[in-house]
């Protein structure tokens, strides 16, 4: 089975706080991670390859410093990597970014199952799968929670959806995009560690593939980010303490039934 | 400029998704900034005429039905030509669509084939006074910034955060429901396709009432307590990450940006923090009540109504006082 595998490095919001003066994200010292729900697709890739054999590459756009996120995934048991960098990518919307990655994804033909996260917690949009899917002109399958192969040539796929399950079973391609939930990453090894230092990462920038500017970076990007505000969430709420545990309950059950949560 | 929005429109066992009306309500707010047409499109096997008339009441001024069952597969790579060709006929400048599993995977699989921008997951919208064009504003960067997004291709495509927006009632003259058979079989290109329901209160994102657990529950016999409460108020149990790592409860419970983004009528929190993910997830609830030990936790600064108290001594007896109340 070949595979591919789309990931993204973001910075690891776990250890952030918010800056109580402005209320944004303090990003200082934060360190970049490949975002937590890819590791979830690598793992899916490396269950299929143990069952069924055959390659993994993963790929990933993004500064030159990206290239620790795909050795990472190369530690983990990716086979090999792929960085699309470049000054010409920065500022890629979902569009622009989906398209990046879908011109790389076709010049790594052939492949089967291209795997990737559900979204990204930076970003926060879960376009991009979906995007490249559109992009290459394969069927999409979000937000799965079960991945298995029925045959070599057919793969049974569960999905989350606001009613219940979606059980699908179809053949490759397909692009899916796995949750958090599905599985459980499993860690590096010190040889993979080890051995992931010497591999080559093949970078790519858009002179190489053959990717116009115009269709990439700002230029490329049909959105445009015109304000950002900070959004200092402060509700001044009633805060009760030092009371007896019996009265506090009492207000709480209070407060629900005066706006009518005990209809 | 004058806008015509066509909303992509939810349809599930043959009614209306309450997410379609609360776009229409989105776009009623727009209505005397510049859009002067707003229809709504479905597809699905199960489409009859008593349910779609229903958006001709709250502000659209057209339906647009197709009846064919290929809609209901969820097979995006097919449905999305026939949705292509709905939008060349009727040619709005705005798309919008619920930011739903279904929205979220069609629309940019969508706007790539019409080489168009999309916003993700928008709270509020506005119409640029200088230029016409729509303002798509969204929470980004754990939600605690709030970005303002222009789209410089056309049609101009967003996906709308659910329990975000109020439907208003509202008719227009001449408005118009047309419902086309297409009996055509179309293949979804799965092999087997199968969808097993399941309860709906089970949907967190769906719930009126959220009443979430964290670290602060300290073991799974704590933390059931929470469905107790939920069946009193007829809400659901979600939980932090932590309470999903501890298996307390699973996966589609948790609340957060690893999770679900929720927005209930209210969120009541026992024993959770509040790390910046769990926040950015919950963060735009109606009403946040929140339990924790810890004056300083984070949570307090989002709560409309807190306790520092011990979550073991409370949660019990906000039970007890509410079953009191019922028995009376």
């Amino acid at each position: 089975m070949e595979i591919i595998v789309l990931i993204k490095q973001v910075p690891e919001i776990g250890e952030a706080k918010i800056d109580p003066k402005t209320g944004t994200l303090n990003r200082k010292g934060i360190s970049l991670t490949i975002n937590p729900i890819d590791l979830n697709a690598i793992e899916l890739a490396l269950q299929i390859k143990e069952e069924q054999g055959g390659k993994i590459r993963a790929i990933t756009m993004g500064p030159e410093s990206a290239e620790k996120a795909l050795r990472e995934a190369l530690a983990l048991g990716c086979d090999e990597a792929f960085l699309l960098t470049g000054q010409e990518f920065a500022a890629s919307d979902t569009y622009a970014t989906a398209y990046a990655l879908a011109q790389l994804v076709t010049f790594l033909k052939p492949w089967e199952v291209i795997i990737t996260g559900e979204k990204a917690i930076d970003g926060d949009t879960g376009q991009v799968g979906p995007a490249v899917a559109s992009f290459l002109n394969i069927p999409i399958l979000t937000y799965a929670i079960q991945c298995q192969l029925v045959n070599r040539c057919l793969f049974l796929i569960e999905r989350t959806i606001e009613s219940g399950v979606q059980r699908i079973t179809l053949p490759p391609p397909f692009l899916i995009t796995v949750t958090k939930g599905m599985n459980a990453p499993r860690f590096p090894t010190l040889r993979g560690k080890i051995s992931a230092r010497q591999q080559e990462i093949q970078k790519f920038n858009a002179q190489s593939l053959g990717i116009s500017v115009d269709s990439i970076g700002l230029s490329g990007s049909p959105t445009r980010v015109v304000k950002v505000e900070n959004f200092k969430i402060e509700r001044k709420g009633k805060i009760l303490k030092d009371m007896d545990p019996v009265l506090m309950a009492d207000q709480l059950v209070q407060f629900l039934v005066e706006r009518g949560a005990c209809k | 400029m004058n806008h015509h929005l066509l909303i992509i429109g939810e349809i599930h066992r043959g009614k209306v998704e309450p997410t379609t009306f609360e776009i229409l309500g989105a776009a009623q707010q727009l209505r005397n900034k510049g859009v002067e047409k707003v229809g709504v499109f479905f597809g699905s096997g199960k489409i009859n005429i008593e349910e779609l008339q229903k958006p001709l009441q709250f502000g659209a001024n057209y339906v647009y039905g197709i009846k064919n069952p290929i809609f209901d597969e969820l097979a995006f790579h097919q449905s999305t030509q026939f949705i292509i060709n709905v939008i060349q006929k009727f040619k709005p400048t705005i798309i919008l669509a619920a930011a739903t599993t279904r929205g979220t995977t069609l629309m940019p699989y969508l706007a790539a084939k019409l080489h168009t921008g999309l916003t993700a997951d928008c709270t509020g919208f506005d119409i640029d006074s200088e230029d016409g064009s729509l303002l798509q504003i969204r929470p980004a960067i754990g939600g605690n910034i709030m970005a303002t997004i222009k789209t410089r291709t056309f049609p101009q495509m967003a996906t709308v955060r659910p329990n975000t927006f109020k439907p208003i009632q509202s008719e227009y003259p001449d408005s118009t429901l047309v419902i086309e058979e297409d009996n055509t079989t179309y293949s979804s290109g799965f092999i087997k396709n199968e969808f097993i329901e399941e309860d709906n209160n089970l949907d967190i994102a769906k719930a009126k009432i959220l009443c979430s657990g964290g670290r602060g529950l300290k073991n799974a016999t704590n933390f059931s307590l929470l469905e107790e409460l939920a069946q009193c108020l007829k809400g659901c149990v979600g939980g932090s990450r932590v309470a999903v790592e501890q298996g307390w409860t699973s996966f589609p419970h948790q609340v957060g940006l690893s999770g679900k983004t929720v927005s209930p009528e209210f969120y009541i929190a026992f024993g959770i923090s509040g790390a910046i993910q769990h926040l950015a997830g919950m963060q735009t609830s109606r009403y946040i009540i929140a339990i924790n030990r810890d004056p300083e936790a984070q949570i307090f600064h989002l709560a409309d109504f807190g306790i520092v108290g011990d979550v073991l001594e409370i949660l019990p007896q906000v039970i007890r006082i509410l079953k009191q109340r019922k028995n009376k």
